[in-house]
């Protein structure tokens, strides 16, 4: 059952309830619960934070960061929200942690230009396409590119994410509004549409 | 000619949420309907799909969960414990559980059984130093040890709901401070404020529970695992 997990759906009710279960033991001080939780989730926490840093070290910091509160903390979770909320919460606090300590921003970020060429090949593998959006995604402020991420990667609804973000929903619509408008406007193909077909 | 420009501004407003999955269904019905009249939405909602499936694949990367617990598992072990409640809290109104039906034993066996199959460290055999519920303190080693020394070992019998053993440890103040073992055995403490109670006392309550189907007391100076 263990293993390292590469979590890739978001959590659907039936793995709210296993969650639940396990951060009740983890209340109790249950360590394989602890544990158990810990493979569930580091995959996809490791994807959520390398959008915030992209140093490998300050990523399993802020993952072991998350779990020791979880850990401290399980007694507080009181159940009005997804527990993968709640736990997604505190990893984008430690991941601002991180963030903070490790420098701004991954070592290949910077302006990144979108090759057009590349860009048109109806060929583009599934590896490349990620690559290419991985790219995109540099390009977008901070806030909008978790937001992004939060949203088609982890599948947070808005309001999950104001949560975990500690924001208005509001401001998730608009982060959410300007990522899709910078996107299809860097990223035209991906949806078949000629560069600047995107309306604002 | 506004209530297209409506539907339409609401249209782009919901469709990163219906590509993934978390719109109601009324937000569906309405998009669906405004889709089949706007080409510029139906663009949107092909560009969105393909984005999120494009992102929802994790990165091939994802680090070494194995080598981070065992960071983490190290990390626990060499810091008292903080924060966790005793059990007798954790059939408080609006916590943790989904409903009043889970079962706390059953969840625990659940995770025993996903533990059999693991590969990775011994590490969760190591006994684990317990501190009640409440605010960050100070506190020597032996000290916390002297609190948590169990005095009775019990097993509980398959059925016993949360709420009974609610009741139980707080009938016999006491709290679990380790297992389940690999057979099923609990360890118990008196609890924070019942240092004083006699452990026969305890044990009486517990052994008159129907619940219990072993309570036996630990030996000062026992190793407890």
């Amino acid at each position: 059952m263990f293993g390292p997990a590469t979590a890739q759906v978001p959590a659907s009710t039936r793995d709210d309830g296993r969650d639940r279960e396990l951060l009740g033991l983890i209340a109790l001080g249950e360590r394989r619960a602890l544990e158990q939780l810990y493979f569930n989730y580091h995959g996809r926490l490791g994807q959520f934070l390398s959008r915030l840093t992209g140093r490998r070290d300050a990523i399993e910091e802020a993952i072991n960061d998350t779990f020791w509160i979880v850990w401290q903390k399980a007694a507080q979770f009181r159940g009005d929200s997804r527990a993968s909320t709640w736990i997604m919460g505190i990893a984008w606090r430690c991941g601002l942690k991180a963030l903070r300590r490790s420098g701004p921003l991954p070592p290949e970020h910077g302006e990144a230009t979108i090759d057009a060429a590349s860009a048109t090949d109806t060929t583009l593998a599934s590896e490349e396409l990620r690559e290419w959006l991985d790219t995109g995604l540099r390009t977008l402020p901070f806030e909008q590119r978790v937001t992004m991420e939060m949203a088609y990667f982890l599948g947070h609804s808005c309001e999950e994410i104001a949560a975990i973000m500690s924001c208005p929903v509001n401001t998730v619509k608009a982060r959410m509004f300007q990522a899709r408008i910078k996107l299809r406007n860097l990223l035209p193909t991906l949806g078949g549409t000629p560069s600047g077909a995107a309306k604002s | 000619m506004t209530n297209l420009s409506n539907s339409h501004r609401r249209a782009w407003e919901i469709i990163p949420w219906i590509v993934n999955g978390s719109a109601s269904e009324e937000e569906i019905r309405a998009t669906h309907e405004h889709l089949r009249q706007c080409t510029d939405c139906r663009e949107a909602m092909a560009f969105e799909q393909r984005l999120h499936d494009a992102l929802s694949h994790p990165q091939a990367n994802p680090g070494d969960a194995a080598q981070g617990w065992r960071r983490l598992s190290a990390r626990l072990d060499a810091t008292p414990m903080s924060g966790h409640r005793s059990p007798t809290a954790i059939t408080e109104p609006g916590r943790v559980t989904a409903s009043g039906a889970v079962r706390w034993l059953a969840a625990a066996a659940f995770v025993e059984a996903l533990a059999l199959g693991a590969v990775v460290s011994s590490s969760w055999i190591n006994k684990i130093e317990r501190e009640p519920a409440g605010t960050y303190r100070t506190l020597s080693r032996l000290d916390t040890a002297a609190r948590t020394a169990p005095t009775v070992r019990v097993v509980f019998s398959q059925d016993m709901t949360l709420e009974q053993l609610h009741v139980l440890l707080k009938t016999a103040h006491l709290q679990v401070v380790a297992g389940p073992s690999e057979a099923g055995v609990w360890s118990l403490a008196p609890a924070d404020n019942a240092a004083s109670m006699a452990t026969d006392t305890a044990l009486q309550e517990l052994r008159g529970s129907q619940q219990v189907r072993f309570a036996e007391p630990i030996s000062s100076g026992a190793v407890q695992r």
